[in-house]
């Protein structure tokens, strides 16, 4: 393993080292993915490495009263699980972010890097895309904005071209009236990735008839996957047994999941229908102690 | 015959039997401890191995002269640099370094040493091997098969310890055959047959396996290492390399976990052919990838059994075929192969039974020797078993066992008395603290699992040190890889020379300077190193009590040693300090005070028509026990918590309770990886697919229960102060016992390990 | 390449002039020849590697030495005072808390990081503290009996 390194201090040096690097630099967050990677062969070891969490602007975390949240790249999953206020809000992101790894990997990873890093297995991800977050990405010609739903491609692939970088996510406030919630399922309780995770967030109306719902699944896809056909299903309807076991059933036709050393895939499609009935459920009970 | 010393009787106990903290906590709680990465020495080089991506494959040629014209490479070898032997336990079938052919895709075929570790990588990127690949064997079934392709096509040839029973590709067979089995099922009013698997296991202590060795002018080799044998590692290195013993000095450093994986070299030998050639101290430490891939796992293994019982549930019969996959090498297979056989009764009385076990080559890595030496399997498949019977003839599973376990006097397989047997005790214990029978809920369920093993084999030696000040040294071949021996050796010492703890000190394991000691194996040094330690104290006290006999003017059976001062029983006013003992026999009269002793369990032998094919003399100190664990199911998903565990073990005399409870603790948390999650998979070239960490599971602080230790105390008149063992036998239970729990639980029977929830949800779907 | 490096290792400014695609964990132990934290995998698995940065426990294996610029390190051998060991070293020691000892180091800067940020930890908060830290030997009940013994003691 052997880069040269450079420190970024402002979201422009990052830019301009990236541009100066082209396909030979790689941005470095917390490098759990990227060490780790190099080391085992996964990545092709880069030449350089911008290490962008000295950059004061990206490791901000900022839960403004009623303006949602917004999570700068840098953001570490310990930060988010430590930071008072989100779980009342944003359940679902400290359920992810408070199962990934152990209590150091999560005090180096970031959530940034988790998305950008895209697994089919990435804790945060599936929480974050029903959070509907818009991820900020910088690049050589200024700023966009993309929905975090549109951002995946497939496994390690992002709507992130070479010299871009994401700076932030940002969330909106939860509706009145709405809930969220994220389940996970791995053989141990520490220290191991999902064999399948699903995220959920409903709102209701004042009747307690769902009126948006929105379920993310990670590790059944190549990408977190909407399960759109269960969500429509669910609109307008109230929350009963019955319903959520449909939705569940829905969730599981629509996945698409491999078969590798974790799991089966007919394993992953029969869990991913129980832990979208999880989620559902929680979600909704959250969701009416928020009328 | 084994030298038995007045045992507990002889009044209270001092320091045998105390909560004594470890003499190596301060160091190890510090960071001062020195583990073999922790050494560097001056001019070092690091080695590193090329390994076979191939299961199996004739090598037509190895050259290595492009990785030496790289700068900052110092030696590079393959097995043509190397004495034309093999080495190995029982049979001796593994070359250092592969020759003629490769056995499984990590096989060692060449090695490097250079200045440093990307040097060496990138040397053995530069080293060309010719392989023409042959067919490879994976499975054991296949591998029995006639028509197999031969994992090693001249074993017959190979110097075996023992008269192996060998066929095809199967290394040794071990029978152990008592009364007329057919007769017995005959009169038996239910016969039950059951047959289970269990998956490949990796010992996965935290420290990886590694060496420095250092091999000087003269000719002296000097190997710094993690081990569980010093001793051991000199004969094999003296097989391997042609170096005779009296020329190795196997220094045991403080070692980071050895379950039975750091028994058998590992590093050793390579780093010592690296050395032999460099001039130069060479560094080599595996990566966790080859702790993973190359390291010795627990035989993966196919057991059926069968059992005939009376309406009153008895049970008259039992066979067992066991059919053991020892990979490449046998290694300690065929040891593992027959004493797994010979632990397949459990611990209860059978009057008639025909056992066999098989061990067989495959294109794998070697398995070897982990924590219960085939015991875990056996007992996985036995103590389900046990389980399935009484259900089937509506005898609880505590019950059932009840009328069946052995007691004192009775005899083991293979015919040996078991004195001491505390089997009863536990399962009672252990019923009682769980509370067998509650109510416990939806989804929940109880099981228990009985066991047997045993804690005295082969010998040991050991030399107790009076200095000029009175206080003692315990020099001991016995190293302590965190069972503790370091303080319960020093305890039963001190205990015969009536010294305080604070008096001793004790030197483990290096072989330049400690006497013989077989190995860290078998959960024997309490007892059996313990007697040899205990002798030799017993020795040195008979020396300083003669010495002072001749200034206290009486015999020296007047005297005893109590807290430091040599006494006249009955007027304590008549004394010496063990200090002044000290300093006489240094500088006045009789010179300096050592006590020594050699140990060997011997005497019984075995019936040739009965035993057969067993590698393994006699074995003494047969130590019980009882788990009973309490799980939780998830219906939907398959995933088992473990809420709950009680265990009882039958450890003789307790040296040291809270080490007993510590081993309790740890094999009971190492049972429940096997049990639920640990698994080494191969894909279908034979390649180790989950070889990190984060993808081969041992359990977390999140996933092991509490656990409620609780110790009996069947004293062995056969070991020091009674004591027996408890190392390996903690973990034999854990594995039925959860089984027999998720049965309860789900109504649902998995008789192939892991229990993984995948498993558990595809069975209990089936309802 | 080389950087040099500029932090505090247990209480003492360390100025190091290294590769920098090296890790912390490789530096300490190499460089400065600090042993006793130590290495089981290398990949952040383990938590062998434990130290505290900034009071925080980090798996030095995945930490590069770049980063900890002008941080606060303290290793294993940063705890004892004059030769006297921390009261969690102690409690480890008294409560048969370490057997091989290989992930004590680590589990021991754990320990120190839940006793620092909560001194009264309920059993399961200790186990949550330290499940980053593998033990192959103890079954881990000893540990958190050892941390638990602490709890609202003066650390
Ligand atoms: C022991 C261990 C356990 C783990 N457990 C889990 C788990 O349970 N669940 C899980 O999901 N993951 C897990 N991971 C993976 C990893 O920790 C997470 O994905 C983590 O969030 C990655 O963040 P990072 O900052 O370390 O990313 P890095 O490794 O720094 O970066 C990851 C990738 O993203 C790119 N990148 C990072 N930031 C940006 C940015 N701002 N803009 C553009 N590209 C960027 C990098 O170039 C790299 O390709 C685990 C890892 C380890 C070592
Ligand atoms: S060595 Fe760092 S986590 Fe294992
Ligand atoms: S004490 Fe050996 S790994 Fe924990």
């Amino acid at each position: 393993m052997k880069f040269a390194y450079y420190k970024a201090e402002s979201v422009q040096e990052a830019m301009a080292m990236l541009g100066e690097f082209g396909d030979k630099g790689k941005i470095v967050a917390g490098g759990t993915d990227l060490l780790v990677g190099i080391q085992h062969g996964k990545y092709a070891a880069p030449e350089a490495l911008v290490d962008i969490s000295f950059i004061d602007e990206l490791s901000q975390l900022n839960a403004q009263n009623g303006d949602g949240l917004s999570i700068g790249a840098t953001v570490t999953h310990g930060a988010v699980c430590k930071a008072p206020n989100i779980f009342e809000k944003f359940p679902a992101l400290v359920e992810a972010c408070s199962q990934l790894g152990s209590p150091q990997v999560r005090n180096l990873a970031t959530v940034g890097g988790n998305i950008c890093n895209a697994a089919p297995s990435a804790e945060t991800a599936p929480a974050l895309v029903v959070l509907k977050a818009m991820a900020r990405i910088a690049g050589p010609s200024g700023e966009r904005q993309i929905e975090l739903n549109e951002f995946f491609l497939g496994p390690s692939r992002t709507d992130i071209k070479q010299g871009e970088m994401l700076v932030n996510l940002q969330l909106s406030e939860p509706a009145q009236g709405s809930g969220n919630a994220y389940f996970r399922l791995s053989p141990r309780n520490a220290l191991d990735i999902a064999i399948v995770n699903v995220a959920a967030y409903v709102k209701l109306n004042k009747d307690y008839a769902f009126e948006d719902v929105c379920i993310c699944m990670g590790a059944v896809a190549p990408t977190p996957l909407r399960a759109s056909i269960a969500e429509k299903a669910m609109f307008g309807e109230t929350f009963s047994e019955k319903l959520i076991r449909e939705a569940g059933q829905l969730a599981k036709t629509h996945s698409v999941p491999i078969t590798d050393v974790r799991a089966s895939a007919e394993y992953r499609k029969e869990m991913v229908a129980v832990l979208t009935e999880r989620a559902l459920t929680k979600a909704y009970e959250r969701a009416k102690l928020n009328m | 015959m084994e030298i038995v010393l007045d045992a507990v009787e002889k009044g209270a106990l001092s320091v045998v039997g105390k909560r004594v903290p470890r003499v190596d906590g301060a160091e190890k709680a510090t960071g001062q401890a020195i583990y073999v990465d922790d050494i560097s020495l001056p001019k070092m080089l690091y080695g590193k191995v090329l390994r076979s991506p191939l299961a199996h494959a004739r090598i037509k040629n190895v050259d290595v002269s492009r990785a030496l014209c790289l700068p900052g490479v110092k030696v590079a070898i393959s097995a043509q640099d190397l004495p034309d032997t093999c080495y190995g336990p029982f049979i001796f079938d593994t070359p250092v370094l592969a020759r003629g052919k490769v056995l499984y895709v990590g096989d060692a075929v060449a090695a490097v040493a250079a200045v440093d570790e990307a040097t060496a990588l990138e040397a053995l990127a530069l080293i060309d091997v010719e392989y023409e690949e042959l067919p490879p064997v994976f499975d054991t079934d296949f591998a029995m098969d006639p028509e197999a392709p031969l994992v090693h096509e001249n074993q017959e040839a190979y110097i075996k310890t023992f008269q192996a029973v060998q066929k095809g590709n199967i290394c040794s067979h071990t029978t152990f055959i008592e009364g007329d089995v057919e007769a017995a099922f005959n009169q038996s009013d239910y016969v039950y047959e059951d047959s289970f698997t269990t998956q490949m296991v990796q010992q996965t202590p935290i420290e990886t396996n590694g060496t420095v060795a250092d091999y000087d002018i003269s000719g002296r080799l000097t190997i710094w290492t993690c081990t569980q044998a010093p001793h051991l590692m000199q004969i094999r290195i003296c097989d391997g390399l042609h170096i005779p013993i009296n020329k190795i000095r196997v220094v045991g450093l403080r070692t980071g976990g050895g379950f039975g994986g750091k028994v058998e070299p590992k590093t050793q030998i390579i780093a010592a052919a690296l050395a032999q050639r460099a001039g130069k101290p060479v560094k080599l430490v595996l990566t966790r990838k080859e702790e993973f891939t190359v390291t010795s796992p627990r035989h993966s293994s196919k057991i059926t059994v069968k059992t005939g019982v009376s309406k009153e549930g008895k049970i008259l019969a039992r066979t067992v075929k066991a059919v053991f996959d020892t990979g490449a090498y046998a290694d300690d297979g065929p040891g593992i192969t027959g004493f797994g056989g010979m632990m397949s009764l459990g611990p209860y009385k059978i009057p008639s039974y025909r056992i066999d076990g098989y061990c067989v080559y495959t294109n794998k890595m070697g398995a070897g020797a982990f924590r219960g030496f085939g015991n875990p399997q056996c007992a996985f498949a036995t103590e389900s078993h046990m389980d399935m019977v009484a259900e089937r003839i509506g005898i609880d599973p505590v019950e059932f066992r009840l009328k069946n376990v052995l007691q004192n006097g009775d005899l083991s397989v293979g015919g040996i008395p078991m004195p001491s047997v505390g089997v009863k005790e536990c399962l009672e214990k252990t019923a009682k603290a769980a509370g067998w029978g509650k109510f416990l809920g939806k989804n929940r369920g109880m099981g228990v699992a009985c066991l047997q093993h045993i804690s005295g084999v082969l010998s040991s030696s050991a030399i107790v040190r009076i200095h000029g000040d009175g206080t003692a040294t315990v020099f001991t071949g016995a190293i302590d890889i965190g069972q503790g021996s370091d303080t319960t050796l020093s305890q039963i010492a001190a205990e015969e020379l009536g010294l305080p703890m604070e008096a001793m000190s004790i030197v483990a394991a290096d072989t330049a300077s400690t006497p013989y000691n077989w190995a860290v194996t078998a959960s024997r040094i309490t007892r059996t190193n313990g007697n040899a330690v205990r002798l030799a104290a017993a020795d040195a006290k008979r020396q300083i009590l003669e010495l002072a006999a001749r200034f206290l003017e009486v015999s020296s059976e007047e005297l005893e040693i109590v807290e430091g001062q040599i006494t006249v029983k009955g007027s304590p006013e008549r004394a010496m300090k063990m200090h002044d003992i000290g300093g006489i026999s240094h500088w006045a009269t009789r010179g300096p005070i050592i006590g020594s002793a050699s140990v060997m369990v011997e005497g019984h032998k075995y019936d040739p028509e009965k035993v057969i094919g067993f590698p393994f003399g006699t074995m003494a100190g047969f130590v019980f026990g009882s788990h009973i664990v309490e799980v939780e199911v998830d219906e939907a998903t398959g995933r088992v918590q473990v809420v709950n565990a009680v265990a009882a073990h039958d450890v003789g005399k307790a040296v040291n309770p809270t080490g007993v409870e510590g081993q309790i603790q740890g094999g009971l948390v190492q049972g429940l990886g096997y049990a639920l999650f640990e698994e080494i998979i191969y894909d279908e070239k034979g390649k180790v697919i989950n070889d990190t960490m984060l993808d081969y599971k041992i359990p977390t602080a999140l996933d092991a229960p509490n656990i409620t230790p609780l110790i009996v105390e069947e004293t062995d008149p056969g070991g020091p102060f009674g004591a027996k063992g408890v190392g390996e036998p903690t973990l034999v239970g854990t594995a039925p016992a959860i089984a027999n729990a998720v049965k309860k639980a789900t109504g649902v029977r998995i008789m192939d390990l892991p229990l993984n929830m995948e498993k558990l949800w595809r069975e209990m779907k089936k309802r | 390449m080389k950087a040099t490096v500029c932090f505090s290792l247990n209480g003492e400014k360390q100025v190091v002039e290294v590769d920098p695609s090296r890790t912390l964990l490789d530096v300490i132990r190499t460089d400065l020849s600090l042993t006793g934290t130590k290495k089981g995998c290398g990949d952040g698995d383990c938590g062998g590697c434990t130290v505290l940065i900034d009071g925080v426990p980090y798996n030095s294996c995945l930490v590069l030495i770049a980063k900890v610029e002008g941080k606060e390190v303290t290793t294993i051998e940063g705890l004892e005072k004059n030769g006297q060991m921390h009261p969690i070293q102690e409690a480890f020691v008294n409560h048969g808390a370490i057997q091989c000892g290989f992930c004590t180091p680590g589990m021991i800067m754990s320990a120190k990081y839940i006793l620092d940020k909560n001194p009264k930890p309920t059993e399961n908060e200790i186990r949550q503290g330290i499940s980053g830290n593998l033990c192959r030997c103890t079954g881990y009940q000893k540990i958190v009996e050892a941390i638990g013994t602490l709890a609202g003691k003066e650390v």
